[in-house]
C-alpha cells in the first residue's frame, strides 16, 4: 500500500510540474516562439539555442514549452469531458434501465463500430480545421468507454443491500443516483480517465499530424513534427526533441493511471 | 491425401508468384521513373483542353504544340516547321510533313484547326490567351487570322493550353486525347500517377527508354527518400528543404535553372480592409525577402521587388519609384499609424474605424515554402498589430471564386509563354476572369492595350516596365520572390536538360544506365 502511494504522489508531482511548466513556462522563454528569425535557421543543438532552431530559425525548446499547454489541456479537456458525459448517460442509462438502456448501448455500439482513429479523422475532417473541432472528434471517439463502463457497473450494484435500502427509505431516483451510485462507480471511471490521458495527447498529436489539429501559428507537438518530417534528414533535432516531449508526457500519464488504480484498489473492475 | 493436398496448395502459391511478380513489370525494356508533388505532375485529365491539364501533359511528354520555348524563352519551331507573318493580322503557318497522332492519324493543317476549335469552346482561357478570328486549313499550311493585331502569336501557340491533339476522335475516359509527344499514356490516376510507353512512331525519333512512370509524391522527405533508395529516378521541381539533403550526396546530380515561378500576394479587392493601400504597403514592408530567398530556398530563388525575374528583358527594376524597397516593419507600423490604425480596445490588434484588422490568407497545402511565407507573414504582422488567420488547402480555386480570403500566398509562371503579355492579360487586366484580385487601374488596362498592338520590340519592353512599375506600386499583387526550377536526378541517368520553362520535362533523348 505504502509503495502505491509513493508512486501516486510521484507521479502527482510529476504532472504538477509539467503544469507549471506549461502555464507560466510560456512566460519566461529566452526567444520568442512564433517569432521567425531567419539568421539562426536549422542549427543544431547549442548553447544559445539548447535544442536547436527549426526551419525558420525559432528555438526548438521554447516551441515545445509554448506547445505544451495546448498539447495538454486539449488532451485533458477531452478527457474531462468524456468523463463527465459518459458517467452521467452510463449511470442513468445503468440504473433505469428498459428502453433508454437499450437505446444507449446500441448507440455506443455504433460508435464502437469504426477504427476509432479513423473515426476521429472522419469527424474532424468534416467539421474543419482547428482545436475546438479536433477536441469534438477525439469526444466522439472516447465517451463510449465511460458510458458502457459506467453502466456495467452501475447495473452490477443496482440490487445490491444499500441501494435498496435508500429505495425503502424513500430516497428519490435522482438522489439515489447521485448519493449512492454514483460516488461508487467513480473510482474505477476515474482511473481509466487517467490512463485515456496519454492516448489522447497521441491522438491529438496525431489528428494535427495529418493537418486537422491546431490552427496556425501553433507549436502543438504533433503538427510541429508534421512540419519537422520535411527536414528528417538534415534537421533530426527539431521532430526528436518534440517526439520526446510527447513521449515523457504520456510516461507521466501512464505512471499517474496506475498509480492510481492500485491507490484506489479497481484492479477487479477494470 | 493430405499430401497430395499440400502439394497442389504449394503449387498454386508458386504460380501466384510468378503471376504476381509478372504483373509488377508491366512491360520488357528500360523503365525511367520520376516523381513531384502535386503542383508540377497533378492532372486531373488526359485532355488538353480540360482546365491546367494541358501543361501537365506536356510536361509528360505526351502533348506537343506548334511552337516551343527554348532556355531564353524564344519560340522555336516545333510541331510547325515554318512561319509568315503575312500582315498585322494573317499569320501561315506550315505544319511538319510525316507527324502523325499516337492512333496513327496524320497531323496536318485540318487536325490542327479542329484541335483549336474544340479547345476554344472547352476552355475559357484560349481566347484570352490567343484571340483567333478565323482559321483557314490547305493541306499542310494553316492561316490564322488574329481578332486584332497581335504581336505575340508565336508565343501564345507556345503555351500548353495550345497543345495539339486528335480531335476527330472522342477522348478515352481514362486515357484522354491522341497526342504527338514521345510518349503514349497507357494507364492514369487523376492527380496520383500515370504510366507510360514509347511513342514507336514519334516523328523526333524513338525515345531510348521503353517505359515511363511518374507519380506524384506530396510529403517531401518522402519524395527525397524515393529518389535516395532508387524507388525513381528523378524528381522534377524538387522542393527546397531537399536541396539541402542533395548537395553533397554521391551518385546523384542537382540542376537548377532560373524560371519566372514566383511567390507573390494577393490581395481579393472585393475585400473591404485590404482595399486600403497603406495596409498593403505596411504588409509588403514586414516582408523580409532576401532572408526568404535565402533560408527557405537556400539560395534557389532571388529576392524580388518587380513582376519579372531580372533575367528577361523586361524584367528588371530599373529606373522604377519603388514604395517598398526592403524589410521595414518598423516603416510599416508608422505607416500604419499615420494612416489612422490604432489599437483602441488594449487587444494588440489594430482598428480602423472600429473594424479590427484580422486578415485571413489562405495557400496551398502541398507547397512547403508558401506555407513558411506565410508562417512568417503572420509572426511580423503580429509584431505590427495586424492579426492574420492561415489557411491551407489542396485547391485554392473554390475559395478564390467565393471571395472567402482577404489575401492569398501564390505561386505562379510569371512569363510562361516568354512574353510579358500574358501575364498582364490574365492577372491585371480588369476584365480577365484570372485576375483572381479583381485589381482595377485604367492605366494598367490602357497600357495593355498598347502593348497589344505594338510590334517593336524595344517599345513593348518600355509598356511592359510601365504596367511593372505600377502594378507593383498599387501593390494588390506583391511580388515576393523568383524561384529556381530544380531538379535531382541519379548519376545513372542520361540525356536529361532542366528546362527553365518546366514544360518539356520528359523527351524522347532521356535515357537511363541498366
Amino acid at each position: 500500500m505504502k509503495r502505491n502511494k509513493a508512486g501516486l504522489v510521484i507521479s502527482l508531482t510529476l504532472i504538477a510540474l509539467l503544469a507549471l511548466v506549461a502555464i507560466i513556462g510560456p512566460n519566461y522563454l529566452p526567444h520568442q516562439p512564433f517569432k521567425p528569425d531567419m539568421r539562426t535557421a536549422l542549427q543544431p543543438p547549442s548553447h544559445e539555442h539548447l535544442l536547436g532552431t527549426d526551419n525558420l530559425g525559432r528555438c526548438v525548446a521554447c516551441r515545445i514549452v509554448a506547445g505544451a499547454s495546448t498539447s495538454l489541456f486539449a488532451a485533458l479537456a477531452v478527457v474531462a469531458i468524456v468523463f463527465a458525459i459518459g458517467t452521467v448517460l452510463g449511470i442513468t442509462a445503468g440504473y433505469i434501465g428498459g428502453v433508454m438502456d437499450h437505446v444507449l448501448m446500441r448507440v455506443t455500439l455504433i460508435f464502437q463500430a469504426f477504427p476509432s482513429f479513423i473515426l476521429a479523422v472522419a469527424v474532424a475532417g468534416i467539421l474543419g480545421n482547428g482545436m475546438g473541432n479536433s477536441i469534438l472528434s477525439l469526444c466522439a471517439v472516447y465517451w463510449t468507454t465511460y458510458a458502457r463502463l459506467a453502466r456495467s457497473l452501475t447495473v452490477s450494484m443496482r440490487n445490491a443491500p444499500y441501494i435498496k435500502a435508500a429505495k425503502v427509505c424513500g430516497a428519490g431516483k435522482l438522489s439515489i443516483l447521485f448519493k449512492y451510485v454514483l460516488p461508487n462507480v467513480v473510482a474505477p471511471v476515474l482511473v481509466t480517465a487517467a490512463l485515456d490521458v496519454g492516448s489522447v495527447i497521441l491522438s491529438m498529436a496525431g489528428l494535427s499530424f495529418l493537418g486537422l489539429g491546431a490552427v496556425r501559428p501553433t507549436a502543438e507537438w504533433g503538427a510541429v513534427m508534421s512540419e519537422a518530417k520535411d527536414y528528417l534528414q538534415k534537421a533530426p533535432w527539431i521532430i526528436v526533441f518534440n517526439g520526446i516531449a510527447l513521449f515523457l508526457v504520456v510516461t507521466v500519464f501512464n505512471l499517474l493511471g496506475d498509480s492510481l488504480r492500485d491507490a484506489l484498489d479497481t484492479k477487479g473492475e477494470i | 491425401m493430405k499430401k497430395i493436398l499440400a502439394l497442389v496448395l504449394a503449387m498454386m502459391l508458386a504460380l501466384g508468384c510468378v503471376a504476381f511478380a509478372e504483373g509488377a513489370s508491366p512491360a520488357g525494356g528500360k523503365t525511367f521513373t520520376a516523381g513531384a508533388t502535386t503542383g508540377f505532375f497533378g492532372a486531373e485529365s488526359l485532355d488538353v483542353a480540360a482546365g491546367w491539364d494541358g501543361w501537365i501533359m506536356s510536361i509528360y511528354g505526351i502533348s506537343e504544340n506548334l511552337f516551343r520555348l527554348d532556355e531564353n524563352y524564344v519560340p522555336q519551331p516545333w510541331i510547325a516547321e515554318s512561319y509568315e507573318n503575312v500582315d498585322e493580322l494573317t499569320w501561315k503557318f506550315t505544319i511538319r510533313e510525316g507527324v502523325t497522332f499516337s492512333n496513327g492519324n496524320p497531323v496536318d493543317a485540318a487536325a490542327v484547326k479542329a484541335c483549336f476549335e474544340r479547345t476554344y469552346q472547352i476552355n475559357d482561357r484560349a481566347a484570352s490567351t490567343l484571340d483567333i478570328a478565323s482559321m483557314e486549313a490547305d493541306g499542310q499550311v494553316l492561316t490564322l487570322v488574329t481578332a486584332t493585331p497581335n504581336p505575340t502569336v508565336i508565343n501564345d501557340l507556345c503555351d500548353p493550353l495550345m497543345g495539339i491533339y486528335d480531335a476527330s476522335q472522342e477522348p478515352d475516359p481514362e486515357l484522354g486525347v491522341a497526342c504527338t509527344g514521345p510518349f503514349i499514356a497507357t494507364a492514369f490516376t487523376a492527380m496520383t500517377e500515370v504510366s507510360m510507353v514509347a511513342n514507336e512512331n514519334y516523328w523526333g525519333g524513338r525515345p531510348l527508354v521503353d517505359n515511363v512512370e511518374l507519380k506524384i509524391i506530396d510529403d517531401n522527405e518522402a519524395l527525397n527518400m524515393a529518389l535516395q533508395n532508387g524507388e525513381i529516378d528523378l524528381i522534377a521541381q524538387l522542393p527546397a528543404a531537399g536541396t539541402a539533403v542533395f548537395a553533397d550526396a554521391e551518385g546523384i546530380v542537382m540542376d537548377a535553372k532560373t524560371s519566372t515561378r514566383a511567390n507573390f500576394l494577393c490581395y481579393d479587392q472585393n475585400r473591404p480592409l485590404v482595399q486600403d493601400q497603406a495596409l498593403r504597403d505596411a504588409i509588403g514592408m514586414c516582408i523580409d525577402r532576401e532572408a526568404f530567398a535565402e533560408v527557405v530556398y537556400n539560395g534557389y530563388a532571388t529576392a524580388s521587388y518587380g513582376v519579372y525575374p531580372a533575367s528577361l528583358p523586361y524584367g528588371s527594376t530599373d529606373g522604377f519609384e519603388l514604395k517598398v524597397t526592403g524589410y521595414d516593419p518598423e516603416g510599416a507600423a508608422a505607416l500604419l499609424a499615420e494612416n489612422g490604425y490604432e489599437d483602441t480596445d488594449g487587444d494588440g490588434i489594430l482598428e480602423k474605424d472600429g473594424q479590427a484588422v484580422s486578415l485571413k490568407l489562405i495557400t496551398y497545402s502541398y507547397n512547403n515554402q508558401c506555407i513558411q511565407l506565410a508562417d512568417m507573414l503572420q509572426a511580423e504582422l503580429a509584431g505590427i498589430g495586424v492579426d492574420v488567420q492561415i489557411e491551407t488547402m489542396d485547391v485554392l480555386d473554390d475559395t478564390v471564386a467565393a471571395d472567402d480570403f482577404d489575401f492569398a500566398v501564390m505561386n505562379y509562371a510569371m512569363a510562361p509563354t516568354g512574353s510579358a503579355q500574358y501575364l498582364i492579360s490574365m492577372l491585371f487586366e480588369s476584365a480577365s476572369s484570372g485576375n483572381v484580385a479583381h485589381y482595377s487601374n485604367e492605366k494598367v488596362d490602357e497600357l495593355s492595350n498598347q502593348l497589344k498592338a505594338t510590334f517593336d520590340e524595344d517599345e513593348r519592353i518600355a509598356i511592359a516596365k510601365s504596367v511593372c512599375e505600377q502594378v507593383v506600386n498599387d501593390r494588390v499583387y506583391d511580388f515576393v520572390c523568383h524561384q529556381q526550377l530544380i531538379c535531382a536526378y541519379s548519376d545513372k541517368v542520361t540525356g536529361f536538360v532542366v528546362n527553365p520553362t518546366e514544360y518539356y520535362l520528359i523527351t524522347n533523348t532521356i535515357d537511363i544506365a541498366e
